[in-house]
């Protein structure tokens, strides 16, 4: 193998060498090196079918994952779904993350790895299902040749070949060698599995991932070790926009430990030392001076005010105009006006942002926890000027992405820094709050809403105009028109404003946001209406009524589905949330039920909250009812596990999540000041799934997004504030004097 | 922050195994831990005491690794998740994967830890008293459920 980066060929088992003192540790997912630029060849007496498998001589199965993993199951959901028509034994499952060089080579044969928007199993599990069934094909072509019967005598089942007439059988073990040799079949003469004989989708099957996250071995991004490696620790300008003005390496250089101080681009500068203390303490004693850049003055305040000019202002675009809103909303009988904000968030993965690089004279390879693994190289390549075809990217395990790990800024960086000690191994890593402040951000949005209600109480006309700092649906729109509501005139509007603050999509984008406000309006409106808010949502996603619109761009889309299908889904979900919940049971003085939905894509959700107004001006939450039909579910625990993480996200988000900006920088730094829900606010959470079973939807996000407005609504049927701006805490919740 | 504390030699026992080590006095035992020892099942979150991912043991306490400097334990006993069963075989281990705890899995050796260590003084502890003593450790993927059902599975099996 002649192309290996020479000194770091080592093997994964050289990885682990320093974790000397640990008991037994196996390392799990891909992280050693260096197979780096030669293809990804297994080793000897190894087998490689077809791109995706692996198989060994003691029979047992390797499987490549294209998904990332950042906690979502994905690496145990792409293997039963790949295993599930190869017919291998579960039992002897082996993973390993694929290599972006090889993916790239191979002119990108394991589809999309860009692991985003619970969009993994959706646009996975066609290509994973066939490559199973054309590798099981290869290995039952050879095996009836050996067998010298047709292949249609043969049954695949645990790995192994079986010809039942004569109780012969032959290991995948035994077969991988002549199958290997067998071209892939035609998928269309392949017919894959009808869902009812599913073995392992659909199974609540153990996380393969999970053993390894009980003792410590399984290894992340700021755990990955390597000969000789050095550590860097870095500073950005405090201010968007901001350069480097100087800096004084000669004061730290001298330190123990310390080898180099390397400006990083316009606006940041790193230290590399032995390990990462001596490298951050380094860095905080060094002088540093900053130029305050064109954003010094802004605020929360100024960027408030622009959005709120955008209010004003005439439109950017108009994304939906049924009907005559303008002729409607003055003749009904009833309005309603309201204002709604969004803040910033931050996606607060509890591993920091980090990367580790290599770079020499003509190669480079990245070990880094990301969701776009293909975007980290070429970032990575355009950063060092290189060829991408002579870099590698190992992803590794990531502990969260929620969106943070779409971008690849921190990459850019470790490639600059490690490219100014060419032939060493170099690991960048943030501190929490380096993260929290230099990350880009859920955008913050303003919406104003007006609404007709005609004499019986019905919606006749809806206006909504949003002012945020994107046209990108992901940042600003999702979730707001394509509203399936029987309404007859509806206007939504976009005025977008100058983006300041870099922006992200963080789990459950626009819809978080949009879910919020349309669903608390939504219940305004029923409450004006003098209506139960579960009836009167009831009424407005009538499917005889659905509005005949789509909107132009969505990602994900519809799938072809027409309103009237997608309002009976989400319709049910509704149904089934309100009746789980008891929804018609009254409930005590100063105790209330708020509800939401929201269509994601094919995912339908709903959500009840239970909540009790303490009389101190707060609020405990009773009880999370969350209903969903994500069509099908690849493993309903895993499925489960993640609306149960999405409602402590979506919590989290309501009641403290807010990111402000004073004099042009972040203001909150660390999880001091930019809370996290814990253990003891975390209310139970009950999930009824409604399975479609006709389209695959995703489950990571709708839930983050709907239980928002649910616990909000429930505030304000227990006798509390309506919140109109988020999060909670910023609000004195006291019964209001009726 | 100025510049860092003189070296000094400390001697710990790890995991049941003595180490000598020549670092800052100031130098929090989560880094000695990861960048020193190779220990890196002890996650660094938030290096303010306010996540709980570095929780480890002290002399059998749950104590944060980084607000700890290795000058001020000199002599102790730390064990890390690394060092709580050689199998994984910890009651609290395998209720993690029967209540199929983990999601990133980033928290999971801190929370482990913090539960160990509560288990270790009250052995049945109430809902409200792992509520109170877990309140400490962040798990951003949101299992706290699933912790506390699985505190609840190992105190019944232990
Ligand atoms: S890293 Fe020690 S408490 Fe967060
Ligand atoms: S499992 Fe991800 S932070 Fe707890």
């Amino acid at each position: 193998m002649p192309d290996l980066i020479e000194s770091y060929s080592i093997s994964r088992r050289d990885v682990l060498v320093a974790a000397a003192l640990g008991g037994g540790a196996v390392a799990f997912g891909y992280c050693g090196s260096a197979l780096a630029l030669a293809d990804a060849v297994a080793p000897t007496g190894d087998t490689e079918l077809y791109n995706w498998v692996v198989i060994a001589a003691d029979n047992s199965v390797t499987l490549r994952i294209a998904q990332m993993e950042m906690g979502q199951g994905a690496i145990t959901a792409m293997a039963q779904l790949l295993a599930e028509e190869l017919e291998a034994d579960w039992a002897g499952i082996r993973t390993e993350f694929i290599s972006i060089a090889t993916h790239r080579r191979r002119n990108k044969v394991y589809g999309r790895t860009r692991t985003a928007a619970s969009l993994g199993v959706k646009l996975s599990e066609q290509l994973l299902r066939t490559a199973g069934a054309q590798i099981r094909m290869m290995l039952v072509t050879a095996a009836a040749a050996r067998f010298g019967v047709p292949a249609v005598e043969l049954v695949a089942r645990d790995s192994a070949i079986h010809h039942p007439t004569t109780g012969r059988k032959l290991l995948y073990a035994e077969l991988a060698g002549d199958a290997a040799r067998v071209p892939p079949p035609d998928p269309a003469t392949l017919r894959l599995k009808a869902p009812q004989d599913w073995k392992l989708v659909g199974k609540p099957l153990a996380r393969l991932d999970v053993p390894a996250k009980t003792d410590g071995s399984a290894i992340y991004g700021i755990d990955v070790s390597l000969p000789g490696m050095k550590h860097a620790a870095i500073a950005m300008s405090p201010v968007v926009g901001g350069k480097l003005a100087s800096h004084d390496a000669e004061a730290v250089l001298a330190q123990p430990g310390v080898h180099a101080v390397v400006p990083v681009g316009e606006d940041a500068i790193a230290v590399i030392a032995d390990d990462w203390w001596q490298a951050r303490t380094a860095l905080d004693a060094m002088p540093i001076e900053w130029r305050g850049g064109a954003y010094a003055s802004l605020s929360s305040e100024t960027i408030l005010a622009d959005l709120r000019m955008g209010l004003q202002a005439e439109p950017d675009i108009v994304l939906r105009d049924d009907g005559d809103v303008g002729e409607a909303m003055p003749k009904a009988a009833n309005h309603l006006e309201a204002e709604y904000f969004v803040p910033y968030l931050d996606h607060a993965p509890l591993e920091p942002m980090n990367a580790t690089a290599l770079v020499t004279d003509d190669r480079f390879e990245v070990w880094v926890p990301t969701q776009v693994p293909e975007t980290a190289l070429s970032v990575a390549a355009e950063t060092l000027g290189m060829d991408p075809n002579s870099g590698e990217v190992h992803p590794t395990l990531m502990g969260g992405g929620f969106g943070r790990r779409q971008s690849s800024d921190f990459v850019r960086q470790a490639a600059q820094i490690a490219k100014a000690i060419p032939g060493t191994a170099v690991k960048l890593l943030w501190s929490r709050e380096d993260t929290t402040r230099h990350g880009p951000l859920r955008p913050v949005a303003l919406s104003r809403f007006r609404a007709a209600l005609d004499r019986k109480g019905t919606v006749a006309a809806w206006s909504h105009r949003i002012a945020a700092h994107s046209t990108s649906p992901v940042d600003s729109t999702y979730g707001a028109d394509s509203l399936l509501y029987a309404v007859p005139n509806m206007r939504v509007e976009l005025a977008v404003r100058e983006p300041v603050i870099q922006a992200a999509p963080m789990r459950g984008v626009a819809f978080a946001m949009n879910c919020f406000v349309t669903q608390s309006f939504v219940d305004e409106l029923a409450v004006t209406a003098g209506a139960d808010a579960y009836a009167f949502q009831r009424a407005l996603l009538d499917p005889a009524k659905a509005a005949d619109y789509v909107p132009p761009s969505v990602f994900p889309d519809f799938d072809g589905l027409t309103p009237d299908v997608r309002a009976a889904r989400l319709r049910a979900v509704l149904d089934e949330a309100a009746d789980k919940a008891g929804w018609s049971e009254p409930l005590a003085a100063g105790r209330g039920r708020g509800i939401a939905v929201n269509e994601e894509g094919t995912s339908y959700f709903a959500a009840v909250v239970e909540v009790t107004l303490d009389g101190a001006g707060w609020f405990k939450i009773d009880r999370v009812i969350v209903a969903a039909d994500p069509g099908f579910l690849v493993n309903p625990d895993m499925a489960t596990a993640q609306v149960e993480g999405s409602v402590a996200f979506g919590l989290t988000s309501a009641i403290y999540g807010e990111i402000t900006v004073r004099d042009g920088a972040v203001v909150q730094s660390n999880f001091d000041d930019y809370r996290m829900l814990r253990l003891d606010e975390m209310p139970d959470v009950e999930v009824h799934w409604v399975l479609n079973r006709e389209v695959w939807g995703g489950v990571g996000e709708p839930a983050t997004a709907a239980v928002i407005p649910a616990l909000t609504n429930a505030i304000a049927n227990a006798g509390g504030p309506r919140i109109r701006s988020l999060p909670i805490m910023n609000h004195r919740i006291e019964r209001r004097v009726l | 922050m100025t510049a860092t504390t003189q070296d000094r030699t400390v001697v710990l026992t790890v995991n049941g195994e003595k180490v000598s080590l020549t670092a800052p006095g100031d130098m929090p035992l989560l880094w000695v831990l990861r960048d020193r020892l190779g220990l890196t099942g002890t996650k660094y979150g938030c290096g303010i005491g306010a996540c709980g991912a570095c929780t480890v043991h002290v002399d059998g306490a749950p104590t944060l690794a980084c607000q700890t400097s290795v000058k001020a334990i000199a002599g102790a006993h730390v064990t890390t998740i690394e060092g709580l069963s050689p199998d994984r075989g910890h009651p609290l281990q395998r209720a993690w994967v029967a209540e199929q705890v983990p999601q990133c899995g980033y928290c999971q050796s801190g929370q482990i830890m913090r539960a160990a260590a509560l288990l270790a003084r009250n052995p049945e502890p109430s809902r409200g008293e792992i509520a109170k003593e877990m309140r400490a450790n962040i798990c951003r993927c949101g299992t706290y459920l699933r912790i506390v059902r699985a505190i609840e599975r190992a105190a019944r099996d232990a």
